[in-house]
């Protein structure tokens, strides 16, 4: 079989029409709750994994498979991104809480009374954040599914006691370094590459990569060059 | 960087214009560089921490929730998803800035950023719309190629008639 231009483009127009339903329906499941949508994400999906296992019957749509690659995974990614967009925000509600009140808010509740709006919930449960806090700071975190939990790409739980621990042990780390290059050159100050603290994305990885295999250009200056006043002074 | 940023931030939109070629996907050649401005423009953030000007720091990281944004002006599913790429980089530096406790007026530009918003902020149905807008009009534009590689990349029997 053999099709001419015009009967070409009539099944290309058929296809696109059957497309647009295809869309109006995932839509329509993206806007439902998630443990709804997610079922109905997951019905798209395989309906559309049938037309791609039947490629010898002709009255089905063959180009939705094309058009619409599997949506689960990516659905859970964009409700994932708006989780941390949303952390963020009940973190500043909480932050602020803490300079009036003069302590972290104890529970999620709490955060949300003290935003003088609703404060959006979270897009996994349509409820609140989980929250929790101690002395150094409190944690939010989304219910997200478990893969969702291990990818790096997504912050699903902010902990800001941790990120103070962090931050202090990285900096002891950081002097206790020092001390051996120190001693190593003999009083001399090592100055190497910034530190790439944060990364998403296969460039930035590949770029890590390449730096790793480099071995770092560290510029070396004397605590005599340093103290030295420069000329004409 | 202080100036180039004082600059750009008062401009009101920043136009990407990812629909600029007609292709079925969009033209992204400035993700590379966006990435750029953002690690300098959070560099730049500490340093204002470290003098004491956590407002400007955090005027900056509401600026760069701003630029993600405008990332995603043609709102698609594709910038989107670019934009949301680049959302951990941030947070991660929002983090840090609020572990190390700003009183409350130096939070008001990130604040007013997060109230003004509309939620959801990643409406999935309005990219999923504008994604198919933009293969329909591809496809129709340029129909004859568009048909030929529609047809080359459907396999089996289905494929090969239209090709």
């Amino acid at each position: 079989m053999q099709l001419d231009e015009a009967e070409r483009r009539a099944l290309l127009v058929t296809w696109l029409l059957g497309y647009e339903d295809e869309i109006k329906d995932l839509c329509a499941a993206t806007n439902l709750p998630y443990p709804q949508g997610v079922q109905a994400v997951v019905e798209i999906d395989n309906r559309i994994l049938q037309i791609r296992d039947s490629r010898d019957k002709p009255d089905l749509n063959h180009a939705l498979p094309l058009f619409m690659p599997p949506m689960k995974t990516t659905y859970e990614q964009y409700l994932a991104a708006e989780a941390m967009f949303r952390m963020v925000y009940h973190l500043l509600v909480a932050a602020e809480y803490r300079d009036f009140v003069g302590a972290w808010p104890e529970s999620a509740k709490l955060v949300s009374q003290f935003g003088q709006e609703t404060l959006p919930p979270d897009p996994f449960t349509g409820g609140p954040f989980k929250y929790d806090h101690d002395k150094k700071g409190p944690r939010i975190s989304a219910d997200a599914p478990k893969w969702l939990l291990k990818e790096d790409r997504f912050i699903l739980a902010i902990d800001l006691g941790k990120r103070v621990q962090q931050d202090q042990d990285r900096l002891k780390e950081y002097l206790r370094d020092k001390k051996k290059i120190g001693k190593a050159e003999e009083g001399r100050v090592a100055i190497g590459p910034p530190e790439i603290v944060e990364s998403t994305g296969t460039c930035n990885r590949a770029r890590q990569k390449y730096l790793s295999r480099q071995k770092p250009p560290i510029a070396y200056f004397t605590r005599a060059t340093m103290s030295a006043k420069p000329e004409g002074s | 960087m202080a100036r180039a940023l004082r600059d750009a931030g008062s401009k009101t939109y920043c136009a990407f214009n990812p629909q600029g070629s007609l292709s079925a996907s969009p033209d992204l050649r400035y993700l590379p560089l966006m990435r750029s401005v953002m690690t300098r423009a959070i560099t730049y953030a500490h340093a204002m921490e470290f003098v004491r000007k956590a407002g400007e720091a955090s005027a900056v990281y509401a600026d760069l929730f701003r630029m993600l944004d405008h990332l995603n002006s043609d709102q698609s599913w594709a910038s989107s998803f670019y934009a949301i790429g680049q959302l951990p980089i941030l947070i991660r530096a929002v983090e840090g800035f609020l572990s190390r406790r700003p009183p409350r007026e130096d939070l008001e530009p990130l604040i007013a950023y997060f109230e003004q918003l509309q939620y959801p902020h990643y409406s999935q149905c309005t990219y999923l719309h504008n994604e198919m807008r933009q293969y329909e009009r591809w496809l129709i534009k340029e129909a004859g190629p568009a048909e030929k590689k529609t047809g080359a990349a459907i396999r089996g029997p289905v494929g090969q008639a239209c090709r």
